[in-house]
């Protein structure tokens, strides 16, 4: 599903350096907006990828010849919880992409 | 005064907590006997596809607890936070004792699975409204600068529920034979009676109490909320505020939390094969041994800041989470000490049985090994011997059960590496009551609060062991693998609570 990415060490230390420093770090307004807008775009695709990640997963698994009811039942709960979770995800995606979240200062 | 003060927010803690460590108590007995509840009610001849039953039902008990946070938030903040949290203590005491007096699927056929579901639902609702009224009760009597600290009390809770649940089972399941503890009305039944005398008490204690002091000015000056719902999520700052507490801080915090003290659980069970009284016995000294970190990282809180002290635990549960459960693993699990030189092995008898009415016997073998660490294996092979070989299921095989006794020499090594499981949990968690609470109004607190807190804690952080346990069984050959779902949402969270989120509380705005 694509989630093996994060058992890529290098990956996860850059993720802890980078948001580590900026725990202490107060990046000016122009870099700090665009970058909340980068990371609003990647949220955005971030949510249609999980989805569809997850769509293409379960329907295979839903479709495979060992297939129960109960794997339907765990799927659709999954499925169904999931979605309404990352259209969430992407709404907050396109607040970050529009401005929104500038104003939220200390 | 002074003193008088500090008396005043030491019952308001004393018996919002009390309550909480109930409701946790009551909620967790469910997960913690799941083995039995699936024989006694999800009858299936697969023992995996019966855990995974449970865990469904498990998973649907948190899914409805979103639900519980819009009904019972909306509920707090039109009539009071004291009266919306007796009602959800009410119902939590009286499905659980419910679900202690259910009869087996062997009596009632399908109701009792179904009945157990919808207790199980109700429990969820109740829960969910119950740590939001807790929170923002006790935060809103604590004085000025210090909610990090008061509110962390009623973080430790949901450990110590979890602990005390442990502890209940533990107690009963001693003292009786394992044929009577499980049997349809067995001892597993007697912590979920007992709930009721629990709840009891604590209605008891928490109807003693005056509203929150906050609220109550709100509705002396008629400026409570009509309608709290439209107020939290219709309201645009305040919408994206509950987006940004969900995505930056509470979807972390869920699955670290449910990471180090539910996976691991199931993990030292399941995968290393860990007996299951040490593992509950050791996890519960874990719990306990950390449980103080919860206040003091509440405290640290309210000195150098909510964000920062998350976000490390967020950093740390990325760094180490991996090389702590492989440690447990190398400890553990057989497959680990297969280089390990054996110092005894005993082979069984093999043990043929008919059981009565039955065409097909069953046989029973078993081995036992002793490694030189200490460690016991035991390996026990249940075999259906059939009659009529066409009878025989296509891909049959044989039922194996495989438990590994640790000597006590291995006991402390194994609970430190637990440990800092928890003390992660402790850092994400301990702060986030007063985080929720000083991000949103008093008027619309409850209900804003309790939404994100829900949807992080129950969807991401309840269908940890689910989601995990459904990876890992695509990739059998890496016990590892279902860590993958709670690294990469603490990720992500990590990322944009470092980003987004503000490191002193916004003055209210509406």
């Amino acid at each position: 599903m694509g989630l093996n990415i994060f058992e890529n060490p290098t990956l996860i230390y850059a993720i802890l350096i980078i948001g580590g420093v900026m725990n202490f770090v107060t990046l000016p307004t122009s870099i700090s907006t665009i970058v909340k807008k980068v990371f609003g775009l990647v949220w955005i695709l971030t949510a249609v990828y999980a989805t569809y990640s997850l769509f293409t997963e379960g329907f295979k698994k839903m479709g495979a010849a060992n297939a129960t009811a109960q794997t339907a039942i765990q799927w659709w709960i999954i499925l169904i919880i999931f979605s309404i979770v990352m259209v969430g995800f992407a709404i907050y995606g396109y607040y970050s992409v529009t401005g929104e979240y500038d104003d939220v200062k200390e | 005064m002074e003193q008088n003060k500090t008396s005043s927010i030491t019952s308001v803690i004393a018996s919002s907590s009390l309550g909480t460590l109930i409701e946790w108590y009551d909620f967790y007995l469910f997960g913690s006997l799941a083995p039995v509840i699936a024989t006694q009610f999800f009858p299936s001849t697969n023992q995996t596809a019966a855990l995974l039953s449970t865990l469904a039902t498990f998973a649907a008990g948190f899914i409805v607890r979103p639900f519980g946070a819009l009904f019972f938030g909306r509920l707090g903040d039109l009539i009071g936070r004291k009266y919306t949290f007796l009602v959800t203590l009410v119902l939590m005491g009286t499905t659980t004792f419910a679900i202690g007096l259910i009869p087996g699927y062997a009596t009632i056929g399908v109701a009792a699975p179904i009945l157990i579901l919808l207790m199980r639902l109700l429990q969820g609702l109740a829960l969910g409204g119950e740590y939001g009224g807790a929170a923002t009760y006790v935060a809103e009597h604590a004085p000025p600068g210090t909610r990090g600290f008061w509110t962390s009390w009623i973080q430790t809770t949901a450990t110590l529920g979890l602990m005390v649940s442990l502890i209940v089972i533990l107690i009963t399941r001693n003292s009786m034979t394992p044929a009577a503890f499980t049997a349809e009305w067995g001892g597993w039944r007697i912590p979920f009676l007992l709930s009721i005398i629990l709840v009891g008490i604590s209605y008891v204690i928490r109807s003693r109490m005056s509203e929150s002091p906050a609220f109550t000015k709100l509705k002396t000056e008629g400026k409570t909320s009509v309608n709290p719902l439209a107020e939290s999520f219709g309201n645009k700052y305040n919408f994206k505020l509950v987006l940004l507490a969900l995505f930056g801080a509470t979807m972390g915090q869920g699955v670290v939390w449910y990471t180090g003290q539910f996976y691991v659980q199931a993990f030292l069970k399941n995968t290393c094969k860990l007996e299951d009284n040490q593992t509950d016995t050791w996890l519960a000294i874990a719990l306990l041994l950390a449980t103080g970190g919860f206040v003091f990282f509440g405290w640290l809180s309210d000195k150098i800041g909510r964000k920062v002290i998350m976000m490390a635990g967020m950093a740390c549960a990325l760094l180490f989470t991996k090389p702590l459960f492989q440690s447990m693993y190398s400890q553990v699990a057989p497959k680990s000490k297969a280089s390990q030189e054996i110092m005894d092995k005993r082979l069984g008898k093999e043990v043929h049985s008919l059981p009565v009415g039955k065409t097909d016997s069953v046989a029973v073998s078993d081995t036992t090994k002793y490694y030189a660490d200490g460690a016991m294996y035991t390996k026990k092979t249940t075999t259906i011997l059939y009659a009529d070989v066409t009878k025989k299921p296509v891909g049959y095989a044989p039922n194996v059960k495989e438990t590994v006794m640790l000597s006590s020499a291995q006991q402390w090594p194994l609970i430190f590496t637990i440990f800092p499981l928890i003390i992660f949990v402790t850092m994400v968690y301990g702060p986030i009551a007063a985080f929720l609470v000083e991000l949103f109004p008093t008027k619309i607190r409850y209900t804003s609060m309790s939404l994100p807190y829900h949807i992080g804690n129950g969807v991401f952080g309840g269908l940890v062991p689910f989601i995990a346990t459904l990876i890992q069984s695509y990739n059998l050959s890496n016990p590892f693998s279902g860590l993958v779902y709670p690294l990469a949402i603490t990720a992500v969270c990590f990322v944009i609570g470092s980003f987004f989120l503000p490191n002193k509380p916004i003055p209210e705005t509406l």
